[in-house]
């Protein structure tokens, strides 16, 4: 087992962080004002250099949802400048393979730049690891390439394309460049969400159990150390092949953001649970797409800082509905795996594991109870849980409202306050619809927010028939900042399709894609945060 | 019959011409302009007027079978008419339910993709029977019209969508939709003639689940199955293996596998008319165009289509076979059971002479009542076997006029544009030039070779084949659209070469 890479990698990250502090010692005046006049352009200045569409995948073999042939990881979901991205690479049979690392953005509509080629490096055949106990499956691949971000990427979501010499099968691996400067917005990737979604190598999401199968327990724990399979659900897109849920709910944001020139710094949910200054450092926060499993730590992260005046745009629906525990890498004891079947030699039992303290950290989750507390509605169920604790924090009174049961919908997103400020300019009156906005899961159950308001609501239809209600919220912080919940995972088709995205179709109801409505909104809503 | 408003406009043209030549002593070359300017004028002005991306369905409910949507679902009672026209539109609502139908003309319309042209109801829905199938497992419905439209004078030639909405009393009961489709034509001299691949939309529809000329218990390939224009176009057959797009319940593969072309020659004003397969029974309305155009998905022609378009090739009309698996089946049409001509078809027999792919389906399939002549004499390429699979298109002769100013090198490649189906094995043609070739893979493994070819007619008119179904998804992206991904390949979209190239077949095909 190798370790150590990923050891060596954290070690990297003190020592960038602590030329960065230098430099920034030495350049104190001339280095902010110029940081501060280049902070306004660096999106614009960034999106100006040449496009490709040619991030896009071509050929992709998906079995399984796994892409056998040819697939990858990293090491991190988020890496500052400076800093080393180990990463994974795994084929069928011995070849070479290249990765081609584009930032995602707006880039004159092709929503991509070139930015390295990486390799060709030799890659021959990895181990899929056996089931260790709780159904983990940990990659302990060798180490490809490590690649130090150069001082110039800028943050953003960079994808990496892996083609190969032997055949002409692609996937991607995913990572966020972050970075420590002001900005106007942070685009915050709901990578936990992605990871606990992936079936990688085919049955082993966070929504898999052993027999008997409990879907929304505890009982399964997922890791970080494996591929992105493709999506299983919603929408048959084969660009999802080891990229995560990005290009499906995020990258449509991302486009339209970069298109507008916003001021806008990315970084993972992991950010959100490690770095509680960092949030300090933008006027908005924004949760985006599907924003599902957030740990305490980032929720009280993200609470306190609007406390403190952050604005927070949940752009997303089902967010914060199950609370995770974040664990570092684990050791899995092999002393009993039979090498045939990948279980223990006793037969159908699970390898031993163990948290590895001196593992990377954050790359293990595991759920361990439900934002809020369970629903009466979500009791009757009976298939949530157990959990040890239940007192968890509503995440209504964060976000304005909850994850309600039924989850699962489709609808119009209905103006119920066309008077509202969000809704200046967009000419809409009481009543009018965005068709299809609302999906494939939702936010409702408003907090008692002083202030707080519903700017749109209605029914959503699950299947063809089951109701449930969807409320998008507007509340005032403490400090004259505000809080939005689009309450629907789909807003962003609202703002731009960008090359390759396909629009998604789930219970019976899909949305139409941008719509200057609700690129208004969005925009009414940014403006009051001062960005 | 009323004389519609494109005579009226054509008139306009000529008195303006008219007047133009009496300027023209005047102001000679700018009168010149001004004729141009006018003709042109009809798709540009327009695609000026508002649009609005609100033609897409929003909530559509398939039935377990997945193929039709019986809480509504629709069929027309024409392919294709005139302005001046009226046209019968048969619609059933499972439940007892109100429903509207809103008219739309697909286009540019500042890149919304559609114009709204009318609202028609509310109507009173009901439930209309599915026919028990006939001899040949023929489904022709005989639904009761809920409205009869005459097309107005000013409705452009166009493909129009009707978009069918339930509208139920109580609000939190959800609205259901689909679609009706019909071409609407005309006679005016148009740069380009943009004929939609109807029959074999017709040809793959299910409707109401497993009745299409693919899936009688005989065989898939056989003349064994009767297929009726009198039934609503249910899901396009192969959404799980090629493009799965809800919005196709109800339209056939035109937004799928057509729209794209559309938005792109209308975005760029070049002057498009439209018509169905079977408006191209006789070459008429052809002779009157500059560039006639294959798009997409267009594998069932009647040979009186092909007769149509051998002539118009000879009499100087250039062709462009933006399409693959082009004129592989014969497909004769029959009248319905009202004698309405045009409505049945069926597989009558392959395309392709004595070429040993012919001779192979009628010795497996057969024996069929229809041979075709030779494809590959008409388009430059032909049918292949396999005759599925995804690849790269691949230029391979860089130099030719069709790729001015596109940047393109030689082997520069358009990731994905070949699929799913495609030709290859050019003709002997004098003169003909292979621009673009390479290898696609069925079902991503077995390599088959491919080709895109143009050839120069007597006339100096051109004959180019782009080989490929996915052709116009390098061209425009229209609100709603899907994708496609089969053969574990996938098209990356509109791409500025292919664009350019489009502009490049116009211009020489006389467009402006």
């Amino acid at each position: 087992m190798k370790k150590s890479k990923n050891k060596i990698s954290r070690r990297d990250v003190l020592k960038g962080a602590a030329h960065a502090g230098l430099a920034a010692a030495l350049l104190p005046l001339s280095g902010f004002s110029n940081a501060e006049q280049q902070k306004s352009n660096l999106i614009v200045e960034e999106n100006k250099k040449p496009g490709t569409t040619d991030w896009q995948l071509t050929f992709i073999k998906s079995e399984q949802f796994r892409s056998k042939l040819i697939e990858g990881y990293c090491s991190k979901t988020s890496v500052r400048s400076g800093e080393t991205l180990d990463i994974f690479l795994n084929a069928a049979s011995q070849t070479d393979i290249s990765i081609d690392i584009y930032r995602m953005g707006y880039y004159g509509g092709k929503g991509g730049r070139f930015v390295k080629r990486l390799g060709p490096f030799p890659v021959s055949p990895q181990l899929v690891p056996p089931i260790a106990e709780n159904r983990l499956r940990q990659c302990e691949w060798e180490i490809a390439t490590s690649l130090k971000i150069p001082q110039d990427w800028l943050s953003g979501v960079y994808l990496g394309k892996l083609s190969c010499s032997t055949h002409r099968y692609e996937s991607y691996i995913i990572f966020i460049v972050r970075d420590d400067r002001k900005a106007d917005l942070m685009f915050q990737t709901s990578d936990n969400t992605w990871q606990a979604y992936n079936k990688w190598p085919d049955t082993f999401s966070l929504y898999d159990s052993d027999p008997p199968q409990q879907s929304l327990s505890g009982r399964t724990w997922v890791s970080y150390n494996r591929p992105y399979a493709k999506y299983p659900q919603v929408v048959d897109q084969p660009l999802s092949q080891g990229s995560g849920e990005f290009l499906l709910w995020e990258y449509s944001l991302c486009f339209w953001l970069e298109q507008q020139g916003y001021d806008v710094t990315y970084c993972s949910n992991i950010d959100t649970h490690t770095d509680p200054s960092g949030l300090d450092r933008v006027k908005c926060f924004l949760s985006v797409g599907h924003d599902e499993y957030w740990t305490l730590q980032m929720f009280e992260n993200v609470k306190k800082a609007v406390d403190r005046g952050l604005n927070a745009a949940f752009l997303s629906g089902n967010a914060l509905m199950w609370v995770i525990d974040l664990k570092p890498e684990v050791d899995v004891d092999t002393a009993n795996l039979d090498p045939a079947s990948g279980l223990s030699k006793a037969g159908v039992g699970r390898l031993p594991l163990k948290p590895d303290a001196s593992g990377a950290p954050y790359r293990t989750i595991q759920r361990i109870g439900r934002f809020g507390g369970f629903s009466e509605a979500e009791k009757k169920l009976g298939i949530m849980g157990p959990f040890a604790k239940d007192d968890w924090p509503n995440e209504n009174t964060l976000i304005g409202a909850r994850t309600v049961y039924p989850f699962n919908g489709s609808a119009d997103w209905i103006i119920t306050k066309p008077d509202h400020w969000i809704f200046e300019g967009t000419g809409m009156r009481k009543g009018d619809r965005i068709p299809g906005l609302v999906g494939w899961e939702h936010h409702g159950d408003p907090a008692k927010i002083p202030g707080l308001e519903v700017v749109a609501e209605g029914t959503t239809t699950n299947g063809a028939e089951q109701k449930s209600h969807y409320t998008a919220t507007v509340y005032p912080g403490p400090k004259g900042n505000w809080v939005f919940n689009a309450a629907t995972i789909y807003w962003s088709f609202g703002l731009a399709v960008p090359p390759g995205v396909i629009t998604p179709n789930s219970h019976f109801g899909r949305p139409h894609g941008a719509d200057e409505r609700v690129q208004k909104i969005t925009a009414n809503f940014l403006k009051r945060c001062g960005v | 019959m009323k004389k519609h408003t494109n005579l009226i406009s054509r008139r306009q043209v000529l008195m303006d011409a008219a007047k133009a030549g009496l300027v023209t002593t005047l102001l000679p070359l700018a009168g010149f302009a001004n004729i141009s300017q006018e003709k042109r004028g009809l798709i540009e002005a327009e695609n000026k007027k508002p649009g609005s991306t609100d033609w897409q369905l929003t909530r559509v409910r398939p039935d377990k079978d997945a193929q039709r949507c019986p809480s509504i679902e629709g069929y027309c009672s024409k392919q294709s008419l005139k302005a001046g026209e009226s046209l019968d539109i048969m619609v059933s609502t499972d439940q007892k339910v109100k429903f509207e139908i809103e008219i739309f003309r697909t286009g540019y319309y500042g890149g919304c993709g559609a114009r709204l042209m009318k609202k028609l109801g509310p109507f009173d829905g009901y439930s209309q029977p599915v026919p028990k199938p006939g001899l040949k497992g023929l489904h022709e419905c005989k639904w009761k019209p809920c409205t009869s439209i005459t097309i107005p004078d000013d409705w452009l030639s166009g493909v129009y969508l009707g978009r069918l909405t339930t509208l139920p009393s109580d609000e939190n009961v959800p609205y259901w939709q689909s679609y009706i489709i019909f071409i609407v034509r005309d006679d005016r001299p148009a740069d380009v003639l943009f004929q939609c691949s109807d029959n074999t939309w017709q040809a793959y529809n299910r409707w109401p689940n497993n009745y299409s000329v693919y899936t009688h218990p005989k065989g898939v390939e056989g003349p064994w199955a009767d297929v009726s224009f009198d039934r609503p176009y249910g899901r396009q057959s192969q959404y799980t293996g090629v493009v799965n797009d809800p919005l196709s319940f109800g339209s056939g593969e035109f937004l799928s596998l057509e729209q794209p072309l559309s938005y792109f020659l209308e975005e760029h004003g070049y002057d498009v008319s439209y018509c169905s397969n079977s408006d191209m029974i006789s070459p008429e309305r052809g002779l009157k165009c500059k560039s006639f155009i294959s798009v997409g998905h267009d594998e069932y022609w009647d040979i009186r289509q092909y007769n149509s378009v051998v002539k118009m090739r000879d009499e100087g009309v250039n062709l462009l076979f933006l399409s693959g698996n082009s004129v592989c089946w014969v497909s004769p049409f029959r009248a319905n059971s009202n004698g309405q001509e045009n409505r049945i078809i069926f597989r009558g027999g392959p395309y392709g002479a004595q070429n040993k792919y012919a001779v192979d389906r009628e010795n497996l399939n057969g024996p069929f009542p229809e041979r075709g002549p030779d494809e590959g004499f008409l388009m430059g390429v032909r049918n292949i076997d396999p005759i599925t699979g995804g690849g790269d298109w691949i230029i391979t002769k860089p130099e030719h006029w069709m790729f001015k100013d596109t940047g393109i090198k030689k082997g520069d490649r358009i990731p994905g544009l070949i699929g799913w189906e495609y030709m290859g094995e050019p003709a002997p043609i004098p003169g003909l030039e292979i621009v673009a070739e390479g290898t696609a893979w069925s079902g991503g493994v077995k390599p088959q070779r491919w080709a895109s070819t143009i050839y120069t007619a007597p006339k100096g008119n051109i004959v180019f084949s782009a080989s490929t179904i996915f052709w116009a998804q390098a061209l425009g992206m229209p609100p709603g659209h899907t994708l496609p991904w089969s053969h574990w390949s996938r098209p990356h979209g509109p791409d500025k070469r292919v664009q350019q190239i489009m502009h490049n077949l116009l211009r020489k095909s006389g467009a402006s």
